[in-house]
């Protein structure tokens, strides 16, 4: 068996962006955006709790899985949402949204999800006066959709004629970040640590990307039975500093 | 075996529906390898429930294999159904074997469909998908064991199968999805020992109860939760999307560890469902 990042050196299309258009990447793949991700760490705190993880090497190992949940999940929903919006199928992107809300089995996952990307669609239908994000606001607030964040997150690049690529590339960059900055709080480990792993995993991103294009909604998938279980523990859990 | 042949195409319908205050199996259709024999009323908790074991006449699951399961519990009426034995999926170099089940409840029905583990060996591909069609005031216990392999075999033989493909969707009446956990495996693909997936655990419990939201409520208040890598086990109950019930799951490193958890699981729900206490364990399962 071959893996697709076996059979090509650079795998992934070139992304042909404008400066301008990598500016608002970066805007919206910043871990500072202020989406309240931050109360998040993904399972994080129980996994040291529990000494899931202890060590660089097992963060690593971590953050890899949340990432590769993320890129055979969440992320099918978001390109086929990002799709949908180029294309004015709001129904598809409400389809997908509903997808991903029903796919996520753990309470305290789809509070995350839905509370983030809320915030995300308040804040950038302010800041870009776009009437679509706007629109996607009124059906979140009307529960007409969930507004889960990586369907959110597409209405957002979407909106602003942001590649599919990037927004993906962006989506798992946010899905690495968050745990790492949660790991320089929660355990022993220094921001060249982090830095180091994040720098690394990324490196995954464009052959993930290809996996992800390559699937339709019923393809979502999942399997972290300790990740589900560490969540299922963090609910009852007396202390806490993060929500999950 | 060439594909079509007897034994190939499985198949198995039962319905189950309110005759006065006991449930009796009204359908019963099958093919071979599959086979059920009458309704029993074994359980002194709940001695209007019907209780059927599933046989199945071959050595396990065969490549080129395809089979269908179908039960209705219609309103009222209350079942437990199990298997006899373990389901092995053998290895296979040609083709798969498919499975697909589908649930259909009615008002008020109680069904616990609790099969033995599923053993899927070295270089087996197994997909199966479940359809779950409920009714608000219903309640299911779902449960299922995946073992890694066949124990004491060989080195390789842990997570050594080439595909486990697993997909349940819960419906509504009207057709309306309430949830999905899909998963599909491919230990070459991707480290199943990796961090967050199973770890060191080798045994993987998941148990579906879809309920109204109270019965919920109340169980998962009273349900546990444990995670001990010293001691090999971890257990816990998380809330379902919709209010459609909860999904317990168990990791373990014995089947007998994961068995007792999901017992402990079962007393409680069963207890707040219907009142009644689960039977003593079998002797020798």
């Amino acid at each position: 068996m071959i893996a697709l990042s076996e059979t090509a050196l650079d795998p992934a299309p070139r992304m042909d962006c404008s400066a301008g258009d990598w500016l608002r990447m970066l805007q919206f793949g910043d871990s500072a955006l202020p989406t309240g991700a931050f109360a998040f760490s993904h399972g994080l705190e129980s996994a040291l709790e529990r000494r899931v993880v202890h060590d660089h090497k097992t963060l690593q190992s971590f953050v890899k899985t949340s990432m590769e949940q993320s890129a055979s999940g969440d992320a099918v929903a978001l390109l086929v949402a990002h799709d949908a919006a180029l294309k004015g199928r709001v129904d598809v992107a409400i389809k997908a949204d509903r997808y991903v809300f029903n796919r996520k089995l753990n309470e305290e996952g789809r509070v995350m999800s839905i509370r983030t990307g809320k915030k995300l669609t308040e804040m950038a239908s302010r800041i870009t006066s776009h009437q679509s994000l706007q629109e996607w606001l009124r059906l979140i607030t009307t529960n007409a959709t969930h507004g889960t964040h990586p369907v959110s997150l597409a209405m957002v690049f979407a909106a602003l004629g942001l590649p599919a690529q990037g927004c993906f590339a962006v989506h798992q960059y946010g899905v690495a970040t968050a745990i790492l900055s949660a790991a320089l709080r929660l355990m022993k480990i220094d921001h060249f640590g982090t830095q180091a792993i994040l720098f690394e995993l990324t490196g995954d991103i464009p052959a993930a990307f290809l996996q992800s294009s390559s699937k339709s909604l019923e393809d979502m998938s999942n399997y972290a039975p300790v990740i589900d279980l560490l969540a299922a523990t963090h609910v009852k859990a007396h202390i806490r500093m993060f929500m999950n | 075996m060439a594909s079509g042949s007897v034994g190939k195409n499985g198949y198995m319908r039962m319905s189950f529906a309110r005759r006065d205050e006991r449930t009796a199996m009204i359908d019963l259709d099958h093919r071979t390898p599959f086979m059920a024999q009458r309704a029993l009323y074994w359980d002194e908790a709940l001695p209007n429930m019907a209780c059927v074991y599933i046989i199945t006449t071959s050595g396990g699951t065969l490549q080129g294999d395809r089979y269908s399961l179908e039960i209705d519990v219609e309103a009222d009426a209350s079942a437990h159904i199990t298997t006899q034995g373990m389901t092995k999926v053998q290895s296979m170099d040609t083709n798969y074997a498919a499975q697909a089940q589908t649930f259909n409840l009615g008002e008020n029905a109680y069904l616990e469909f609790m099969p033995e583990p599923i053993i899927p060996f070295r270089n087996s591909r197994f997909i199966t998908e479940t359809h779950i069609v409920r009714h608000p005031t219903a309640t299911l216990i779902y449960s299922e064991i995946l073992l890694p392999g066949r124990r004491y075999h060989r080195d390789d033989e842990y997570f050594g199968f080439d595909v486990f493909s697993s997909c349940v969707k819960g419906f509504d009446p009207s057709g309306e999805e309430r949830f999905c956990e899909k998963y599909i495996l491919e230990p070459e693909r991707a480290d199943l020992r990796q961090v967050g997936v199973m770890g060191d655990f080798d045994v993987y419990a998941n148990v579906l109860f879809l309920t109204a939201k109270t019965n919920a409520d109340e169980v998962h208040a009273l349900v546990g939760t444990g995670f001990s890598v010293e001691d090999g086990i971890a257990w816990g109950a998380s809330k379902l999307p919709n209010d459609e019930g909860l999904v317990f799951k168990v990791l373990g490193g014995e089947v007998k560890q994961v068995k007792d958890k999901i017992r402990d699981f079962w007393t409680i729900a069963r207890k707040v469902v219907t009142g009644a206490e689960v039977p003593p364990k079998f002797l020798w399962r």
